[in-house]
């Protein structure tokens, strides 16, 4: 391996093939993530997103039974499993909580049986579980592509609705927006980023790209759209860094790039200016300070 | 395909020792994820149950590695995950269900990484995330009972203030509990069940014992007791068909006995809805 | 409390000119099996300000959403400015409980107020410079236009409250509805928000605000409605500002002390 200022070093990855679709991969399903994790954080939706996640691993087992398209068979399955949520949470005596906690282990548990009907190894699960980015394919690759597309199109027509609904709800009810359209919409793009993440860094890491990036530049800035900027490069920088270690190391690329992503989440917690622990810390120490000598 | 109607069916499988263990188990882990459950679904902690169950991970992961206890590593690093969730919702910055997702997933990844570096990695790592009843050894059993025991009779010693605090917080403080500590014993039974479950359910399913039988019961009656008698009986239930099943149909036990409860919830959620609508239909 | 006195709440119903700004008839909405609201008739004349007083659970909030139309009612019907609510959705603004609101969210004092004008545009369409003008002018008139570029949560209740006036003020609307406007900040913003809100009477505008403050709805409404579950009184304030309605209001909650000064005692 040559020195870490040398650029050969980190040129000369690239000149494998599947390491540049890698790349490209972890890039696109950055920005993607980062853009509807930002609602997704803002909106205190993790557990929501842990649901969907598990709705779209019983949709990969189904469509890979029936040898149809996974990215299909994953969006039917959250989109179902949304609307129940949708309805479950309505019942009096449930709680959505609790709807949430009982329908994403339904469908993980269905997945798992109908894994064990396929008589599929054990590889397979820890396959769709922690993603495989050296794996993908020119076609998964314009999957990919196609939902970061319609993600930004949706995100830049739908802003406002967006930003209204999240902020304000009663506002936005107000103005004669109906809650379950917009929240249904945001379900979907929380899918569809869930389930073009799931082929990098695997289905069970995918919540951390939605959650961990945005939550750390939410530290960083006070706007919102320089939050989502920069939860997009923070998420974009831990995947292309992620996947020059698992090269170069020999780890996978996933838990690599979820590792990454969660250290950025700590340093920020930890440093980020007026809103860090350490921060915090000196003020308090400062007033105190200045107390005792008032 | 058994005849369902034979008694020889269901004798038959008990008559293996292998058997025998794994539904003993099963049936004690059901027990008190019914007891704990219906903290769970009462407090709303499905998620922190769910983080807990997957945070458990790397523990088991070192542990195993390093050719020690599974479940101890697995209750540390549980523990462990469960503070530092705690800690960064008291800065106030960060939400907790969102601090939730972070932990887990990185407490997850770090344990697949470490694991990558095994060479039994994918079967050992789907073994914990499934469980196998089957695969129970006597001296999980031991261990299990005696998690087992422990839970229930620490429930049973703390009963009134468990429930207060899971009630009503600023009660509990106002008559001098400590509320952290109170919760911080929640959250080790919590994370004790759920290693008590990893062999069995494995610990991406543990939560759904928790929280289907607990939410399914907490449909049929009220008062809190029952609520924890009747999860813990639909629990174990909902584990016996799941065995026998996961026995003659050779599939992943945990998922069957999940994919039972889930039965068993919706067909009461039905039914309730259904009289709900009559009775409405009749009194207007 | 300064200026809000000279007030004219001494004008009747009498001079009410033109349609009541709300109707409603036999109003009724439940969640699920619970009654929140029970055959509610109400005529609301316009150009008041018209304080909405009940204890908690009364149905405030729920009145008020049936009225700007958010809340499905199981019976009854609900005119708004003398048409549907949907139909004149642009010209009611609408004010939720601060409360309600995340206020460490990432957004700029100007931004929520640019909210207000969110209702009038289309999909696709972005906040115009005359947008930005009016917002900014809205925020003038609230004492808040140096703060216009903090992060909302920096402000005090007081000053969010204000921010939340401003966003309705920009709306530009007929009939304002505010849930609880003086929960939690000082006596001095309630008169700068009164002050604002008369201002908007003169205008010919409805203001309709939901409270359990009682002292400053005696001093500053012209009419009150009395709610729990039902209709208990309606009409100028002296008339509904009396111990028998005060006490079927609130129940076992209010204590009349000596002559019209009037204590609640919550929960």
């Amino acid at each position: 391996m040559s020195g870490v200022f040398d650029p050969v070093t980190y040129l000369q990855p690239l000149q494998q093939p599947f390491m540049l679709r890698g790349l490209l991969a972890v890039t696109l399903v950055g920005i993607v993530c980062a853009l509807v994790g930002s609602f997704v954080v803002l909106r205190g939706l993790a557990f929501v997103g842990e649901a969907l996640r598990h709705a779209l691993f019983a949709g990969v087992v189904i469509a890979f039974l029936m040898g149809g398209s996974l990215v299909g068979g994953a969006l039917i399955f959250a989109l179902l499993v949304a609307w129940l949520l949708g309805v479950l949470g309505r019942q009096q005596g449930i709680g959505e909580d609790t709807a949430i906690g009982v329908l994403f282990s339904a469908s993980f548990a269905l997945g798992i049986v109908l894994l064990n009907v396929a008589r599929t190894g054990a590889r397979d699960l820890t396959t769709i579980l922690l993603g495989n980015v050296l794996g993908v394919s020119t076609l998964d690759l314009a999957a990919t592509g196609a939902v970061v597309v319609v993600t930004l199109v949706a995100v830049v027509v739908c802003f406002k609705e967006l930003v209204v609904v999240a902020f304000d709800p009663a506002l936005a009810q107000a103005q004669g927006r109906s809650l379950s359209v917009w929240d249904g919409l945001l379900f979907v793009l929380i899918a569809l980023a869930l389930t073009a993440a799931f082929q990098t860094v695997g289905n069970l890491l995918a919540l951390a790209l939605l959650l961990a990036p945005a939550t750390t530049a939410r530290l960083l800035t006070r706007r919102l759209v320089p939050m989502i900027g920069m939860a997009m490069l923070l998420a974009v920088l831990a995947g292309v860094i992620g996947l020059y270690i698992s090269y170069w190391s020999n780890v996978p690329s996933g838990p690599a790039i979820v590792l990454l992503s969660g250290a950025g989440f700590g340093l920020a917690l930890l440093f980020a200016p007026q809103h860090g622990v350490v921060w915090s810390f000196i003020q308090r120490r400062r007033l105190q300070h200045s107390r005792n000598h008032s | 395909m058994p005849n369902l109607f034979e008694l020889q069916t269901y004798l038959e499988p008990l008559s293996l020792r292998l058997v025998q263990r794994g539904l003993l188990a099963a049936i004690v882990v059901a027990i008190i994820c019914g007891v704990m459950g219906t903290f769970v679904v009462v407090r709303g902690l499905a998620f922190l149950g769910d983080a807990l169950g997957h945070a458990v991970f790397p523990g088991v992961v070192i542990a195993y590695l390093l050719n020690l206890n599974l479940l101890a590593g697995g209750l540390v690093a549980g523990l462990i995950t469960a503070l530092a969730i705690s800690l960064v919702g008291r800065t106030g910055q960060v939400r907790e269900s969102t601090a939730i997702g972070i932990f887990y997933t990185v407490a997850f990844a770090f344990g697949a990484l470490l694991l990558s570096r095994s060479r039994s990695a994918p079967r050992a790592l789907s073994e914990l995330l499934i469980g196998n009843v089957l695969a129970v050894r006597p001296e999980d059993l031991q261990l299990t009972l005696l998690i087992g025991g422990v839970v229930l009779l620490l429930v049973w010693a703390f009963y009134k203030e468990l429930v207060l605090v899971s009630f009503d917080p600023q009660q509990a403080a106002a008559l001098g509990r400590n509320v952290p500590v109170l919760n911080g014993l929640l959250f080790t039974l919590l994370a004790l069940t759920i290693v008590a479950s990893l062999q069995t359910v494995g610990n991406v399913l543990v939560v759904a014992l928790l929280v289907i039988p607990a939410a399914t019961a907490r449909l049929l009656v009220g008062p809190l007791p029952a609520v924890m008698g009747l999860a813990a009986l639909l629990g174990s239930l909902c584990t016996f068909a799941g065995v026998y099943i996961s026995y003659y149909a050779d599939i992943a036990s945990g998922g069957a006995i999940v994919l039972c409860a889930c039965g068993v919830f919706f067909c009461v959620l039905i039914v309730r809805s259904a009289r709900q609508r009559l009775h409405l239909g009749v009194a207007g | 409390m300064s200026s809000v006195a000279t007030s004219p709440k001494s004008a009747g119903p009498a001079c009410a000119a033109g349609q009541p700004a709300v109707q409603l008839a036999h109003v009724t909405v439940a969640y699920g099996a619970r009654v929140v609201l029970q055959d509610i008739t109400l005529e609301l004349p316009s150009a008041r300000i018209i304080g909405l007083i009940g204890p908690n659970g009364a149905g405030k909030t729920t009145l008020l959403r049936s009225i700007v139309g958010a809340q499905r009612v199981l019976e009854g019907t609900v005119r708004v400015l003398g048409a549907a609510a949907d139909a004149v959705r642009q010209r009611v603004a609408y004010v939720p409980q601060r409360r309600d609101v995340d206020w460490s969210f990432p957004l700029s004092v100007l931004d929520v107020v640019l909210m207000g004008r969110y209702g009038k545009l289309g999909l696709l369409r972005r906040p115009s410079k005359q947008d930005r003008e009016l917002a900014l002018d809205a925020l003038k008139q609230v004492g808040l236009a140096k703060r216009q570029a903090c992060q909302i949560g920096e402000l005090s209740g007081g000053q969010q409250q204000r921010v939340f006036l401003a966003r309705a003020l920009v709306q530009d609307a007929d009939l304002m509805l505010l849930d609880e406007p003086f929960n939690g900040i000082d006596t001095t913003t309630q008169s700068v928000i009164f002050d604002l809100l008369c201002e908007q009477r003169q205008r010919g505008r409805t203001v309709l605000l939901s409270t359990h403050d009682l002292h400053s709805v005696e001093q500053n409404c012209d009419q009150l409605v009395a709610l729990n579950r039902r209709i208990i009184a309606f009409g100028p304030v002296d008339q509904v500002f009396t111990a028998p309605v005060l006490q079927s209001t609130f129940g076992s909650q209010v204590a009349v002390v000596g002559d019209g000064q009037t204590v609640v005692t919550r929960n």
